[in-house]
């Protein structure tokens, strides 16, 4: 199943819902073996980019840890 | 079986699977608060009745797994081993089966008495989820009991099956069979672990899991117990063997194969009604538009024409108001200093510098203010994310990397924030090749040179005209980076899995902050720098003292008479082109302001200027070199400043070369067909 989607990852930019999709599992599932992933080093989080501005009226000022996930991509040696 | 007096369950679950619902249904006010020892989570305890028989409920953390990578799973793990209760209550949000299943195995590789509560049915069944319970039972070899919390549905029944634990014990839980060469390391470490400590039979195979799995606890376990070494010899053997039969490392190896195991429990128990799992959500039948595979992109450039579109009709009217203020603030002024006898110097330097060069770019304010009211709502819709996918796979075609076009987009507001988002691509070679393309990205202060000409040489196509030059500066960045890539960076794009955020509609105040924070910034601009750039302008086009204002045999005519001629084959080889040209290199919006400081006529005068001495074709062409032609100070700076002076100065060259080069191009080839 994780080889599945490193190949699919592999294949093209998909989304997660597409992936849930394509590999016939549940979106949640698939959220767990992401996680699963990140932990391992195979992917990586992507967040969204600082405003221009810096932390100044961002909602996240001071908890950038909690900033929404808008992607994961390959890490370098999966 | 003899029934005993008192019971204890402890409760697992997901986050958001229901558990302080099931918690608080079973138990009622009867519940005691408290922290787990030696840390600060909170611990929950209850208590009810049932038919004489005192049930203690401890209500475990919310976890996904038992992995002992959080505190949380850590705490409920430690309680589960080392209190042993009688059954583990796991409730199982039924419209997540799959993934909350993940916990109840690992509660069954632990050896719990597991009762599974499937909560949450009706949402299940509400999205066209009907889950087989029979079957459920039967496949993980547990008691299942459905229920909805919110409503006390189900509880009365839970009550019974947890009463029942002893007299009745539940069947005894599926093992996941994890492949003949796992399970041949599992057979020898259980009956390793078994022989060493005889009390850990019943958590042997768990324990020899979660060793095969690499858990940090789980080693500990054996290290720090002397009896262990034999285990631990035994571990580092089945691991050779298995490392040497598994394509990848044994604990991605077990964590697929359970998930595998639990997507075939899933299949295998749950019936999907296609009459409302195809009931699709907003969100999903946006989605299967605006990001089809052939629809996609043609989508995208509509939005982008529309906004265009709308920039100019909505924004024309308005900006035909702004250019009146102008004219009667240059009036007003002129005749005021005219009254208070004032050296002409200074009023020609107000009126005609100042008032004519920020007055000739605060006009189209309001093609800023809608550009940016277009842009936030798209973005804060959440439609932005898919056209980042869809232009993805466009640009993985071009060898492009799909994060790359994020800064992208954000350079069509200003390359300088769009250079600095190129921060969050990992790998230096794909930030350096969208740094140097972003400022291909039309950024907003090149607006006032297409708004200008645009509306003087194609006022009935305008806003195509526009979004053509929009449509060039991001075919030309995918290009360039095209070759760029070839010669100085050869490597392959990373794909990506994209979170597509749902749909929703923005707050009127985050669309009027962003948009007051852009159209604030190209106000301040207007103000600051390209008030002191006119005035320098107005300086340049007055000395020599005593020369003609803005004249060829003004300095700035003189700048602008070297320059020129190399402009003549782009069909706009006129003086003060050139000047204006070079000025905007400080900052784009200059170049309008030049025009209007040195014609000191404001737009409405400019208009004429340009139409008596430009032509459509010479006006695309001079376009054009504004789009491409070298980036502006704050952006070659932000590129120096996030690469070195190599590639900022790769950046300039490439740019100005290209700018000539298609601004010649556009003029010449056009010329054979005019």
């Amino acid at each position: 199943m994780i080889q599945d989607i490193l190949d699919e990852i592999r294949r093209g930019t998909t989304t997660v819902r597409g992936l849930s999709k394509k590999l016939k599992v549940e979106k949640s599932a698939l959220e767990g073996m992401l996680r699963y992933m990140l932990r391992k080093g195979m992917i990586r989080e992507l967040h969204p980019e600082c405003r221009p501005k810096g932390c100044r009226g961002c909602p996240y000022k001071g908890k950038c840890d909690q900033m929404p996930v808008v992607g994961y991509e390959l890490a370098d040696d999966s | 079986m003899t029934a005993k007096r008192s019971i204890t369950v402890a409760l697992a679950g997901n986050p958001n699977s229901g558990k302080t619902s099931i918690f608080n249904a079973l138990t009622g006010a009867k519940q005691s608060v408290g922290n787990w020892p030696g840390v600060t989570v909170e611990k929950k305890e209850g208590r009810f009745n049932y038919q004489g028989h005192a049930v203690t409920v401890v209500d475990l953390p919310g976890t996904y797994a038992l992995d002992a990578y959080t505190l949380d799973e850590r705490v409920a793990r430690e309680y589960l081993v080392t209190e042993k209760p009688d059954a583990v209550v796991a409730v199982v949000d039924a419209s997540n089966l799959e993934r909350n299943l993940y916990l109840v195995a690992q509660l069954l590789e632990l050896g719990a008495t597991v009762v599974v509560a499937l909560n949450m049915v009706d949402i299940a069944r509400s999205r066209g989820i009907d889950i087989d319970t029979v079957r459920l039972e039967k496949v993980l070899g547990v008691r299942v009991v459905t229920t909805v919390a919110s409503k006390g549905m189900g509880i009365e029944a839970l009550k019974r099956v947890v009463h029942d634990i002893d007299r009745k014990p539940p069947p005894r839980g599926t093992k996941i069979a994890y492949g003949r060469d796992i399970e041949a390391g599992i057979e020898q470490l259980v009956e390793s672990i078994v022989a060493t400590w005889p009390d850990r039979e019943g958590q042997a195979r768990w324990l020899a899991l979660k060793l095969l799995e690499g858990d940090p606890e789980a080693e500990a376990l054996v290290a720090d117990d002397e009896r262990g070494t034999v285990v631990t010899e035994v571990l580092e053997e089945v691991r050779r063997w298995l490392g040497r039969h598994l394509d990848v490392d044994l604990e991605t190896a077990v964590v697929e194969r359970r998930y595998g195991f639990l997507n075939g429990v899933a299949r295998e128990c749950t019936r999907r009604r296609p009459s409302l799992t195809r009931r699709l959500t907003v969100t999903d039948r946006i989605d299967s538009v605006v990001t089809n595979r052939w629809f996609g992109i043609p989508i995208f450039l509509l939005l982008m024409w529309g906004t265009f579109q709308l920039v100019f009709t909505v924004g024309a009217p308005l900006s035909g108001y702004i250019e009146q203020f102008f004219g009667w603030l240059g009036g007003a002024v002129s005749s005021l200093l005219a009254s208070a006898q004032a050296p002409a110097w200074l009023v020609s330097m107000l009126v005609e510098g100042v008032i004519g060069g920020v007055g000739s770019v605060l006009v189209f304010v309001p093609n800023i203010v809608i550009l940016f009211l277009v842009i936030s709502l798209l973005e804060e819709s959440g439609y932005m994310a898919r056209a980042a996918f869809v232009m993805d796979r466009f640009m993985h075609l071009l060898g492009l990397h799909g994060k790359s076009f994020i800064p992208m987009i954000i350079g069509f507001g200003c390359n300088v924030p769009a250079i600095m988002a190129t921060r969050t691509l990992e790998s230096r070679k794909d930030r350096i090749l969208t740094i140097l393309v972003n400022p291909l990205m039309s950024c907003s202060a090149r607006l006032p040179v297409y708004i200008l000409f645009a509306g003087v040489f194609f006022a009935r196509h305008r806003g195509l005209v526009v979004f053509s030059l929009y449509l060039l500066g991001i075919v030309l960045a995918v290009l360039v980076a095209r070759l760029f890539k070839r010669l100085f960076f050869k490597s392959e794009a990373a794909p990506l899995i994209m979170e597509m955020p749902p749909y929703h509609l923005p707050t009127v105040r985050s669309i009027l902050v962003h948009m007051w924070e852009r159209a604030w910034l190209f106000v301040r601009k207007a103000g600051t720098i390209i008030a002191l750039a006119s005035v320098a302008i107005w300086l340049m086009a007055s000395l020599p003292w005593g020369v003609e204002y803005a004249s060829e045999a003004s300095v700035i005519g003189r700048i602008g008479g070297v320059v020129a001629p190399l402009l003549k084959p782009a069909g706009f080889g006129y003086w003060w082109a050139a000047v204006s040209l070079t000025a905007g290199i400080v900052a784009k919006e200059i170049v309008v302001s030049t025009m209007g400081a040195i014609h000191g006529a404001g737009p409405e005068g400019l208009a004429d200027v340009l139409s008596r001495t430009f032509t459509p074709l010479s006006a695309y062409a001079f376009m054009v070199m504004s789009l491409v032609y070298i980036p502006c100070i704050a952006t070659i700076a932000a590129i120096k400043r996030e690469t070195n002076w190599k590639w900022a100065g790769l950046a300039v060259g490439y740019t100005m070369v290209l700018g000539w080069v298609l601004a010649v191009a556009v003029y010449q080839v056009g010329s054979l067909f005019a």
